[in-house]
């Protein structure tokens, strides 16, 4: 089982957690064990079960499940998303994240030696983002290391995060002479067992880095004892870099915490961005602009990643073929030979469908995950300032409106063209010559100033013109070196600090692959992603069912929301959601009752998976819309 | 078809007459009859032209997702004597075995089949069958336009590969029609793709499954080509009165010759065609990698060329349009293009011209160029006079909403640029363009008189819009619970 990266149940292993059923081991660690399951509708899934030592405590449960739910909160991106958590029979408490298909980054190292500058790139860059979005939602991973970051088709993706400071605060060091983290991956302070805190993160991102690109410990081996000792005696080894990771991995594994960049820094950098200096980051006086654009195709899988046979597949062979009740037309055991993806920098599915939206950042989008949103109808006066003008369109092009008279000449000028035009060509958008001379670059950056759900996040809360300015020029900047790079720019996320008194939270999202979550979605092909993998919502949710599948509402009635998961592509679509949540007409959010159909988390090509999701809701309550994504989301 | 689609349809007819009173309708003319008063493209025999569109994912009396298929029965207009689409009502074609999630509907296309002269209507259920088989009928159009016998096409067909994903048809000169159904998730290897070839009158006259394995069909079978994927019938070459079969291929790999996997350009995608494909084999074919077809558009993985077709026929000078609807514009991505390909006389067809937005002959100096637009989502020729393209871009974006789409028309010979089809109703992420046919076209070779074009994603579950001459008009449905109505049209 390779390429599963699962090993098979011992004896010792439960044939099933809660309702997951077990296919596999995962791995097993200091602090648990993590399975690979089957979740009742089919869906895999990764199990952590802490070990029985950790569980003592008579609070643990309680802090376990509080973190978990702050793990809840962090952004998809990266990351593997928290689904569930509950308590085992015996009572011990585990949680549930997707799972992501892969080659943990040790193995890769260890099997295959030290990245090549591409992957490793993409890496470093992939777990800055993640670092971000976990950072942001007030967490610390606290045991960065290569295991725990997975190489997948889709990116680098960082799990097992959350539930560290449960243990951490379980067993500290002090208590029990184990350190939490993993030898070799420590910080000094880790070790010191001083405040742990997102700089201890960025230590461990440096010293994986280093891993990374060079294949050797920067630490060296050696027992805990000794490892803690180097961590305090000295600087890890780095070991040659390319540029600019050799800096930046350098500055991360300062002995300083405050002298460590953020996440946010990073991520910058690694665009091509400079790195701000310590001093100003320490200082909380400045609001800064702290992450920027990233992901999809900027990842270049090492060739052996690619050259796999897709593991998702061998996985949903294994659990299509055991499932109770198959779902039609699912995951089939033909699928091994499918070709390998093609390279994400030419991937269509990479590419939007629209223009140039910035569609994430529409007002009113539910912010499920992450931090609320920051009152986007509020506006500030100089988001006022930078909004359209009166008349303006939803959804109009990055092309300045024309003057009708310049139109009149325009149409007058093409043969065929009939007087009384209805709005298609009246209003249509400006000369060719300039909307043909514009690179998708421009396009995306004209957006980005044009369109105001585009949001100019960092007008929000920069009042001065300069303070305006200055952004502006950072990602302007940043848009053109990602051209330059020729490797970045799907999804654009913007997330905002307001001092380090202040909780982070994310102002606005802007992504590239718009999807449709405008007006009514019932009836409509909601796009998960490019071209290719749509959701559709057939009819109205069916509310006030008070029994379904054998179960009884209990809170009012069900609302039964019918979908089916299309893949009209190529190749082998992953959908990367959290389990969607149904938001009511009071804006109370409600998880899928367990008698749902679980989407399906990846849908070989032409295949298409009918389901229904359960939502029980009190009486006299009107569902309004579906969140399927931290992106996108339907209008029922 | 049951005694109670019956009733519903004669149902939504009535109600359809009643809600366009000033529209003359055919449905219940005692004169009607495919004999003597059939039109050239008639369903129901009262003389007027009649289309057809696919609503896949729609329920039928409870049955989730089973799918049905509307015939748009023709009215009479000012601009269109002959019958506008649509403007007559609507008839309801339901599957004789209707099942949860069938996608019936999911493509659809018309002939005169058998030996009356009503159009015949055939569809595609791709993901019908306990494993998604698939399925596809053959609907006999008749003088009541309502009780219309069904034809299944049975084959020999695979799990999960889909039966009735695309579909082409056209009428045969010694009288039946050719019909073929594409199987493009077919495993020989995984998802390399067949396409099943039908002679039919009423009833079966002889089939075969081809693969590009078969002798003289040019190219390998290779993992995920999904041959099958777009498919056309005309007259390219070989023997003139025998027709010719084109098929797209839009995930092939450019790989060089002999069976590779997931190498070269992934999905840059092809087209072949299967001269006189009604014959026995060893067949002779010619096949176009994008490379090969055109130095217009610079190939690139995931071009997608092969993924919609059009053909058509003037005089003895035939045009097939091939798209590329992920092909990039310099460093606008997606934008999409079009390869013409002509044959003249008793030639073979060749290459002809590339259609791209804003540059060449062929340009739109008006439209903008927009990233992702995906022009040649869709096409269909039309005018019998001078050839013109109509392109579907359903993605494209204006000023008037996000995602509302676009249909452009282009002129095929040159000489003229090209221009956009108006349709005051725009409306966000409707996808307006997603599919396009010419209707009144006689026989499936000959361009048609007018458009349709699928809108599937317009609010309240899709919607169909036609076009005789000025701009494009809705449809009003008299359906309720349509869901993706106009995904296909034909």
């Amino acid at each position: 089982m390779e390429p599963t990266g699962a090993e098979p149940l011992t004896p010792h292993d439960p044939p099933a957690i809660g309702p997951y059923r077990l296919l596999g081991r995962l791995g097993e660690g200091g602090m648990g064990t993590v399975y690979l399951a089957v979740a009742p509708t089919g869906r895999l899934v990764a199990v952590k079960v802490v070990k029985a030592q950790f569980t003592t405590d008579e609070d643990f449960a309680a802090r376990f499940h509080g973190e978990v739910e702050n793990a809840r909160r962090v952004a998809s991106f990266c990351t593997a998303q928290v689904l569930d958590n509950g308590n085992t029979e015996t009572g011990t408490p585990y949680m549930v994240t997707e799972y992501i298909a892969g080659i943990p980054l040790s193995r890769q190292i260890t099997q295959f030696g030290a990245l090549d500058p591409g992957p490793l790139h993409g890496v470093a860059l992939g777990v800055a983002a993640a670092l971000a979005a976990i950072h942001v939602a007030g967490l610390v991973h606290r045991d960065l290391k290569p295991a725990n970051v997975i190489l997948s088709m889709s990116g680098p993706r960082v799990i097992d995060f959350g539930i560290a400071r449960a243990l951490d605060a379980t067993h500290s060091f002090t208590q029990s002479g184990e350190l939490l983290g993993s030898p070799g991956w420590w910080a000094p302070e880790q070790v010191r067992g001083q405040e742990i805190s997102p700089w201890t993160d960025i230590f461990a991102w440096g010293c994986l880095v280093a891993y990374a690109g060079s294949g050797r410990h920067p630490y060296g081996r050696g027992d805990a004892v000794t490892l803690a000792a180097r961590v305090l005696g000295g600087r890890p080894d780095l070991g040659a870099l390319p540029a600019p990771l050799n800096e930046l991995a350098r500055r991360a594994t300062d002995p300083d915490p405050f002298q460590r960049p953020t996440a946010q820094d990073l991520l910058i950098a690694l665009v091509g961005g400079a790195i701000p200096e310590p001093a100003s980051m320490g200082s909380g006086s400045q609001n800064t602009l702290v992450a920027t654009e990233m992901l999809s195709e900027s990842w270049e899988a090492p060739p052996n990643v690619a050259a796999e046979p897709d593991a998702t597949q061998i996985l949903a062979r294994t659990a299509t073929f055991s499932l109770p009740t198959p779902e039609k037309a699912a995951l089939s055991p033909t699928t091994t030979e499918n070709p390998t993806p093609a390279p994400r920098s030419t991937s269509p599915g990479d590419s939007a469908p629209g223009s140039t939206g910035t569609e994430g950042s529409a007002p009113g989008r539910s912010s499920s995950i992450g931090a609320p949103p920051a009152g986007p109808q509020e506006k500030t006066p100089a988001e006022s300032a930078s909004s359209a003008p009166a008349g303006f369109r939803e959804g109009a092009p990055p092309y300045p409106e024309s003057s009708p008279p310049v139109r009149n000449l325009q149409e007058g000028t093409a043969p065929g063209s009939a007087s009384g035009r209805p709005p298609y060509g009246v209003s249509g958008p400006n000369p060719v010559p300039e909307a043909a001379s514009l690179t998708a670059m421009e396009q995306a950056w004209r957006s980005v100033e044009t369109d105001p759900r585009g949001a100019l996040p960092y007008a929000e809360d920069s009042p001065t013109e300069a303070g305006k300015r200055e952004r502006t020029s950072v990602m302007r900047w940043l848009l053109g070196a990602g051209a330059v790079v020729a490797a970045l720019t799907v999804t654009l996320v913007v997330l905002l600090t307001a001092g380090p008194d202040e909780e982070p939270k994310p102002l606005a999202k802007a992504s590239v692959s718009a999807p449709p979550r405008i007006g009514e979605d019932v009836g409509r092909q909601i796009s998960l992603g490019g071209y290719d993998l749509a959701l559709i919502i057939p009819q109205q949710p069916r509310c006030g069912v008070q029994a379904h599948e054998g179960a009884t509402a209990a809170k009012g009635g069900f609302c039964l929301v019918r979908w089916s998961m299309l893949n009209t592509g190529g190749e082998l679509a992953a959908f990367n959601g959290v389990a969607p949540t149904l938001i009511d007409d009071k804006g109370s959010e409600y998880t899928p009752h367990e008698t749902s159909t679980t989407l399906p988390t990846a849908l070989k090509p032409g295949t298409k998976v009918d389901g229904v999701l359960v939502f029980d809701l009190p009486s006299g309550r009107t569902p309004t819309k579906l969140s399927l994504t931290d992106e996108v989301e339907a209008q029922l | 078809m049951t005694r109670s689609a019956v009733l519903a349809a004669s149902l939504a007819t009535a109600l359809a007459v009643l809600t366009t009173p000033a529209l003359a309708s055919g449905t219940a003319s005692a004169r009607a009859d495919c004999a003597t008063t059939a039109g050239p493209a008639d369903f129901n025999g009262d003389g007027l032209t009649d289309a057809v569109t696919g609503d896949p994912f729609a329920d039928l009396d409870g049955i989730e997702g089973a799918g049905i298929v509307q015939v748009l029965l023709g009215g009479k207009t000012e601009e269109a004597p002959d019958g506008l689409p649509g403007a007559g009502g609507t008839l309801e074609l339901r599957s004789p075995n209707p099942e949860p999630g069938d996608g019936f509907g999911w493509a659809v296309r018309t002939a005169h089949v058998n030996d009356d002269k009503c159009l015949d209507v055939i569809v595609g259920a791709p993901y019908a069958g306990d494993t998604d088989t698939g399925a596809a009928y053959v609907f006999f159009g008749t003088a009541s336009g309502g009780d219309a016998e069904v034809l299944p096409l049975d084959a020999d067909k695979q799990a999960e590969a889909h039966f009735g994903w695309s579909l082409a048809a056209a009428d045969l000169t010694g009288g039946g029609a050719i019909v073929a159904v594409g199987e493009p998730h077919a495993d020989e290897p995984a998802d390399a793709g067949a396409v099943h070839v039908f002679d039919l009158d009423g009833t079966i006259r002889s089939t075969k499954r081809l693969t590009q394995e078969n002798e003289g069909v040019i190219g390998n079978g290779e993992v995920g080509d999904m041959w099958g994927w777009s498919l056309a019938i005309g007259n390219l070459g070989g023997d003139s009165d025998k027709p010719d079969l084109v098929v797209g291929a839009p995930y092939e790999n450019n790989d060089g010759t002999g069976i590779q996997v997931a190498s070269g350009k992934i999905d840059s995608g092809m087209v072949a065609v299967i001269f006189d494909v009604l014959e026995k084999g060893p067949y002779t074919s010619r096949k176009w990698d994008l490379n090969q077809a055109t130095k217009d558009v610079v190939e690139k993985s995931g071009n997608r060329f092969g993924w919609s077709l059009a053909y058509a026929e003037w005089g003895d000078t035939a045009y097939l349009a091939v798209s590329i609807p992920l092909a990039d514009q310099g460093d606008i991505a997606n934008t999409g293009a079009i390869q013409l390909f002509e044959r003249k006389g008793s030639g073979e067809l060749a290459p002809f011209r590339t259609l791209r937005m804003g540059v060449g002959e062929l340009r739109f100096p008006t439209i903008p160029v927009v990233k992702g637009a995906a022009i040649g989502w869709s096409m269909a020729f039309l005018n019998p006079r001078v050839p013109v393209l109509a392109i579907g871009e359903p993605f494209a974006s204006t000023s008037e909403a996000r995602e509302t789409g676009r249909v452009r028309f282009a002129s095929v010979r040159g000489g003229q640029s090209g221009d956009t089809l108006d349709f005051p109703d725009p409306q966000p992420y409707q996808h307006f363009g997603w599919s396009l046919a010419s209707y009144g076209n006689p026989n499936g070779l000959s361009p048609g008189q007018g458009l349709v074009i699928g809108i599937p994603d317009r609010k309240g579950g899709g919607a169909v819009a036609t076009r005789a001459t000025g701009p494009a008009t809705l449809i009003k449905t008299t359906r309720k619970g349509t869901t993706d109505l106009g995904r296909s049209v034909g």
